[in-house]
Formats: structure tokens, sequence, C-alpha cells
């Protein structure tokens, strides 16, 4: 048994979109957790910024906080965070491997919503959004291929892969994203603002956003037209997103969300959000199919990834 | 389908709260439908939802885009000289400026009337860690001044008839805070 070899074995071109989402969402919540580590005492540990005992208040007692546990283990909270900063980064490691996924996921799942509740107010969408991939990944066969779940229990995993519809697991995904843009392009829709150009404008001067690359946008109050069209641009692909469905639109359809997402990286400075949204749509709707190319001195044939219209 | 329903709750929510301001919360309880979905409220139901996730709608930036909040940090010395006018707390990391000026949203309360409210103390509170927070990073500082302001940048209506209208900040909030009021595990 050698990882090599299991790597070898071709993915089914309907498997891999599996394969990519358990890894992508992996590394992302890594790197997400990562970025934030050095001021976690600030935001969730003893000196956060508004207390934990504050915000405790509008968390129901049936959610299990990291502030709340370490409350009742009598562990200091910053002792207690490096410890569940470890045991996160080996999750999240063992989650990116495929070793023991869905249970780690759920570990993940878990710890992730502990942190998010210890202090709610300093949560964003993309919170929203991982929580939502980590619960995904608890019952996905996202492991049947390409990890060490699948090289340690490979009947089971082959067992599996025969009987999981993975074009119906993908189908699903697919109706999850259609909903939320669709909700997202109607809540646009009914804001004036949006329809006029307004916001769009609101959006580019807000004094946070728009630092990173500073880019000159002064000028666009000149051309209310073009901010309009911004406006009306967005709220026709996200509400009309399920039109990706048609497959002679899929691969425009996917290339305008997944611009709109560039553009609100560049724009917003949102990174961490607009990734994870390209991660689901590609998830979601990216055209995976085998591919045979060689790596290296190995000389073996890998499947990748591609789109192919 | 739980997605649906809390999607249709938020999307109610918001549009009440956009256009209606003054009576949103009396219009939302009659609302037959948004009524009907008030489900999502209960403990358990909402425990479940969010160990998903789907806690939440997903009109973001929507129907309105959020005005945004500034804070100005000024230090003072004992005798109060002026020392630095800072905007926000250092950071070490950016991810977590931006986590940060999330609950920023909070201090729309201050526009609000009650000053008792526990929704204003919650403000005081989260601006006096900010306060202290820059008050921790300048050894000489022994006070800090903390303002709140709402940000509001011309419209575009607004440039039509007048191109050279600048950005306009509401004072909403400004108080005093010194060495000796920090909380103990600040000191």
């Amino acid at each position: 048994m050698n990882f090599g070899k299991t790597i070898n074995n071709q993915v089914p071109s309907n498997a891999l979109f599996l394969v990519f989402f358990r890894i992508s969402v992996a590394i992302f919540v890594l790197v997400h957790f990562m970025a934030i580590y050095k001021d976690l005492p600030y935001l969730f540990g003893e000196m956060a910024l508004l207390p934990n005992p504050i915000s405790d208040l509008f968390v129901f007692d049936t959610i299990l906080t990291h502030f709340r546990l370490s409350e009742s283990l009598g562990v200091p909270m910053g002792a207690y965070l490096n410890v569940i900063t470890f045991i996160f980064l080996f999750f999240t490691l063992l989650l990116a491997m495929g070793c023991i996924t869905q249970f780690s996921a759920l570990v993940l799942l878990i710890l992730h919503i502990a942190l998010l509740k210890t202090n709610v107010f300093f949560n964003y969408g993309v919170d929203y959004f991982t929580s939502i991939s980590l619960f995904f990944l608890c019952f996905l066969p996202s492991n049947v291929h390409f990890s060490i779940d699948a090289m340690l229990f490979k009947k089971l995993m082959q067992r599996l892969g025969a009987i999981v519809d993975f074009q119906l697991v993908r189908r699903l995904l697919g109706i999850f994203m259609c909903i939320v843009y669709f909700f997202s392009g109607f809540d646009k829709l009914l804001g004036y603002n949006w329809r006029n150009g307004e916001a769009i404008w609101k959006t580019i001067t807000l004094p946070y956003f728009n630092l990173d690359f500073n880019v000159g946008v002064e000028w666009l109050s000149e051309h209310q037209w073009l901010l309009a069209l911004i406006g009306w641009s967005v709220i026709l692909i996200e509400m009309f997103y399920f039109l990706i469905n048609v497959k002679g639109l899929r691969k425009y359809w996917l290339a305008a969300t997944i611009g709109m997402h560039l553009g609100i990286a560049l724009f917003l400075n949102l990174y961490f959000f607009s990734t994870l949204m390209i991660i689901l749509n590609l998830t979601a709707y990216y055209n995976f199919e085998a591919k045979t190319f060689t790596i290296g001195k190995m000389g073996k044939k890998y499947a990748a990834m591609r789109i192919i219209r | 389908m739980t997605t649906l329903l809390i999607n249709v709750k938020g999307t109610i929510s918001s549009y009440i709260e956009f256009y209606h301001t003054e009576d949103a919360e009396k219009r939302k309880r009659e609302n037959r439908v948004f009524s009907s979905l008030e489900f999502a409220e209960n403990k358990a139901v909402s425990t479940f939802l969010s160990y998903t996730g789907l806690d939440t709608g997903f009109g973001f930036f929507a129907p309105n885009v959020a005005s945004e909040y500034l804070t100005e940090f000024t230090l003072f010395s004992t005798d109060s000289t002026l020392i630095e006018t800072t905007y926000f707390p250092k950071m070490h990391q950016k991810e977590s400026v931006s986590r940060i000026r999330t609950a920023y949203s909070m201090f729309e309360k201050y526009m609000e009337s009650d000053p008792d409210s526990l929704e204003i103390k919650r403000c005081d509170i989260f601006l006096k860690g900010l306060a202290s927070k820059v008050l921790l990073e300048n050894e000489r500082a022994e006070f800090v001044n903390a303002k709140v302001q709402l940000y509001h940048y011309p419209t575009l209506e607004q440039l039509k008839s007048n191109k050279t209208m600048a950005p306009i900040y509401v004072l909403l909030k400004s108080k005093n805070y010194t060495r000796d009021e920090l909380w103990e595990n600040y000191k």
C-alpha cells in the first residue's frame, strides 16, 4: 500500500469535484485560521475588544463555545486557545489528506462554530459559508478517492464509490448554490439603490474598502449609467444563476460569477469570502474531467482537472 | 428547504427594515409569512441552524449597502499634551481588522434615543475595549479620547447638484478613558 499507487488509480471524472472540494476547503480553513492566529487574544481571548462574557449573553445556552468550555474546565482562555489551535490545525491536515475524513470535518465544524459563537460580533459572511462547507463535508463521500481513507479502507471505499451517485450529490450542491445566489440577487433587486447605481457607488467609496489597491473610482460619479449597469449586472448574474444549469451557458455564467467575486476581492478586499465562493462555484459547476498527462520523473499518468468546453 | 425558509424570512425582514424603518418591528409582527417563520428563533431550531451554517439569509449588501462608522482615538499625556491620533487599534493581521470592523455596525445603536438600552451599553463596552487597546499601545499616553462617527460619502444624486461636496462625518459619541479605568486584564 503506497500513496503513489493510490494516486495512480484514476479518479472517476464525476467524483473529482469532491476531491477538489475537500482539499480546497481544508486548505482554505487552515489559511483563514492562520490569518487571525496572532490576534486571537483580542478577538476571542482574555483581551477581547468586546469581552467574551458580554458576547456570551447573545448566544443560546445550547451552543458550545470556547469561552464556555474554558470556563467550565477552569483553564485560562489563553492556554485553552493554544490547545484549540493545535487541534484545529491537526484536523485541517487530516481533512486535506482525507484521513478519517467525515470525523475530521465534524471536529472542525464544532471547533469553528465554538470559535464564532465565542464572539458573534466578529463574524461575517465568509464564516457562514465555511460552516456550510464543513457541514457538507461531514456527510459527503469526499474520501472515496485520493485520500488516506481510500488506502486504509480500500474495499469499503470501493463499495461506497460504486453505490454513490456523484452526479446527484453535485446536483444537490448546485441547487444549494442557486438558492444562495437567487436570494442574494433578489434582495438586491428590492433595494432601489441597487437599480440606480447608488449601491455600487456607496460600496466602492466606503472608507474601509478599496484600501489595498486604492483603485481610482471618483471618475465613475460622472457616469451613473455605468454604475447602474454594474448594479444590474450583479443582480442578474445572481438572480438568474440557475441558468448555469443550461449547458450552453455554463462556462459563461461560471466565468461571470467568478469575475464578480474577483471584483469583490479587488474593490472590497474581501479575499477570503471571494476565495470560498469561487471554491463553491467550481465545486458545483466546474467541468472536471480526467485528463492524462505526465508528472515529473515518475512518468506516470495522473488524473487532472480542466475545462473541456 | 431550511435554507429556503430562512432566506424568505431574511428577505422580508431586510425589506421591512429598509423601507419602513420607523415601525419595522410592528410590521414584521403583522406580516403573516414572517410570523409563520418565527419557529427559526426557537432554541432547538436555532441551535441546529447554527451548526449547519444556515442561520442567516444570503442577502449580503442588500437591499441597501450599510453605512460605515469610523472611530478616532486621540492620545494625551498626563499634562494633556496631544501625543497621537489614530483611527483603529493596531492589529497584527489584516483579517482581524476585517472582523473587528464588522462589529462596528453595532454603533448604529448610538443613533437611537434610549441611552440606557442594553445595545447602547454594549456599544460603550466595545468602544472602551477599542480605546483601551489603543491606550496600551502607547506607554506615554495617560488618557484617550474616543470618538465614533457616522461616515457619509456624497451620493451620486448629491454630487449632481454639488460636484465638490465633501464627505460628512456625524459625531455619535465622544468619551475619554484613563489608564485607571482600564479593565483588570488590560492593566
